[in-house]
């Protein structure tokens, strides 16, 4: 898939390798990121953070795991760094109650689905969430729906992100509906 | 009311809604959602909500400047120089170390060693016929002042240097060497 990007490493063409590169994966790195940090301005931040790293990186990147691999460990790497000082230094959050009221009353934030006429506040029910489940199902949409791609982006196997997948919908549902639906 | 879907067919289900499911297996899990209830109210919802996650769920698009504040950041911290640079000396650093390496493993050349010995076990001789040859007169010329058995120790104390220098000298002389600039 990067063979031409694997090329030009061998020859030592470094800024045409990462021209390639950043045109392959700036968008994926980017989504996978806001998938991880939900905010959009931090995401672009860890984007170009991850970039320098991979452009520093390059020369001693000998191909042991594939392009892409490589890649997405260096995103989640910086993004969970970045979460960890998030968590170290608190400022506010959207599971807090105080703002889950504020949320709660932007209409923006709410939106009916046409068919059914359920009204659902799509975005506060994602941020109330577990984050594992948030995060695949964030990506899964972000990512038009490729299994194969997210497992790759978020490094677990492939049955894992159905399943994780399949539970993150059922409790959307279940908030949705406010009713319970029983979770596998 | 809690909605129960039927556990057989929940995954199918899920699968059907975002168009997974293997062709040959759609006829009866359709079927299926036309007898049965709670797994039509099911799909129902898992469709809407769907429908309303690919609505909300747009993904964020880089400012257009993205790339070209990337490139400035990269020129201003020069980065690949002392990467390429750290990978070079490390090169270099692993050629050092191979190369020191080999030059231990290599066989000993024993004759030099042993011609090194030899002309420092003459040297020793030489000194100590010296040293026997004009003792008397080496205590001669210390002061009369010094008692008898004062002399004695002196002489032997001086004899000793002597020895233990050239032996000091035969042990370490590659260090010594290095240390005075010889080659």
């Amino acid at each position: 898939m990067d063979d031409d990007i694997q090329e030009r490493l061998a020859a030592q063409d470094w800024r045409a390798a990462f021209g390639m590169l950043l045109e392959r994966y700036r968008d994926k790195v980017f989504r996978l990121a806001f998938s991880l940090l939900r905010d959009e301005t931090q995401a672009e931040d860890m984007t170009q953070d991850v970039f320098i790293k991979i452009w520093k990186g390059l020369p001693g990147y000998h191909g042991g795991a594939s392009l892409s691999t490589w890649i997405y460990t260096i995103t989640r790497n910086t993004c969970l760094t970045e979460l960890k000082r998030r968590a170290a230094h608190p400022t506010i959050s959207l599971q807090d109650p105080a703002i889950e009221e504020v949320t709660d009353s932007i209409p923006a934030m709410q939106t009916t689905d046409p068919e059914s006429g359920a009204e659902m506040d799509v975005q506060v029910m994602l941020a109330r969430l577990p984050e594992k489940y948030r995060r695949v199902i964030t990506l899964f949409y972000l990512e038009q729906k490729a299994y194969e791609e997210v497992a790759g982006m978020l490094s677990i196997p492939l049955g894992t992100v159905k399943t994780l997948l399949f539970r993150a919908k059922k409790e959307l549902l279940k908030m949705a509906a406010r009713r319970p639906v029983p979770v596998a | 009311m809690t909605l129960m879907p039927c556990a057989e067919f929940e995954d199918r289900i899920l699968d059907l809604v975002e168009h997974q499911l293997a062709v040959g297996e759609r006829p009866a899990v359709e079927a299926h959602l036309e007898v049965c209830a709670d797994c039509g109210e099911f799909a129902r919802e898992l469709t809407a909500l769907d429908a309303a996650l690919t609505r909300e769920l747009d993904a964020p698009v880089l400012p257009a400047d993205f790339d070209a504040r990337l490139w400035r950041r990269i020129e201003a911290e020069s980065a690949p120089r002392p990467a390429a640079d750290c990978v070079e000396r490390k090169r270099q650093i692993e050629a050092e170390f191979a190369a020191q390496l080999r030059s231990l493993r290599a066989p000993a050349h024993w004759l030099p060693a042993i011609l090194d010995g030899a002309a420092y076990a003459v040297l020793a001789v030489v000194a100590g016929l010296l040293l026997m040859r004009w003792a008397p007169e080496l205590a001669a010329l210390l002061p009369k002042s010094l008692p008898a058995g004062g002399r004695d120790w002196l002489l032997a104390g001086g004899s000793t240097g002597v020895f233990l220098l050239v032996g000091v000298g035969a042990a370490f002389r590659r260090q010594l060497g290095q240390a005075m600039g010889w080659r």
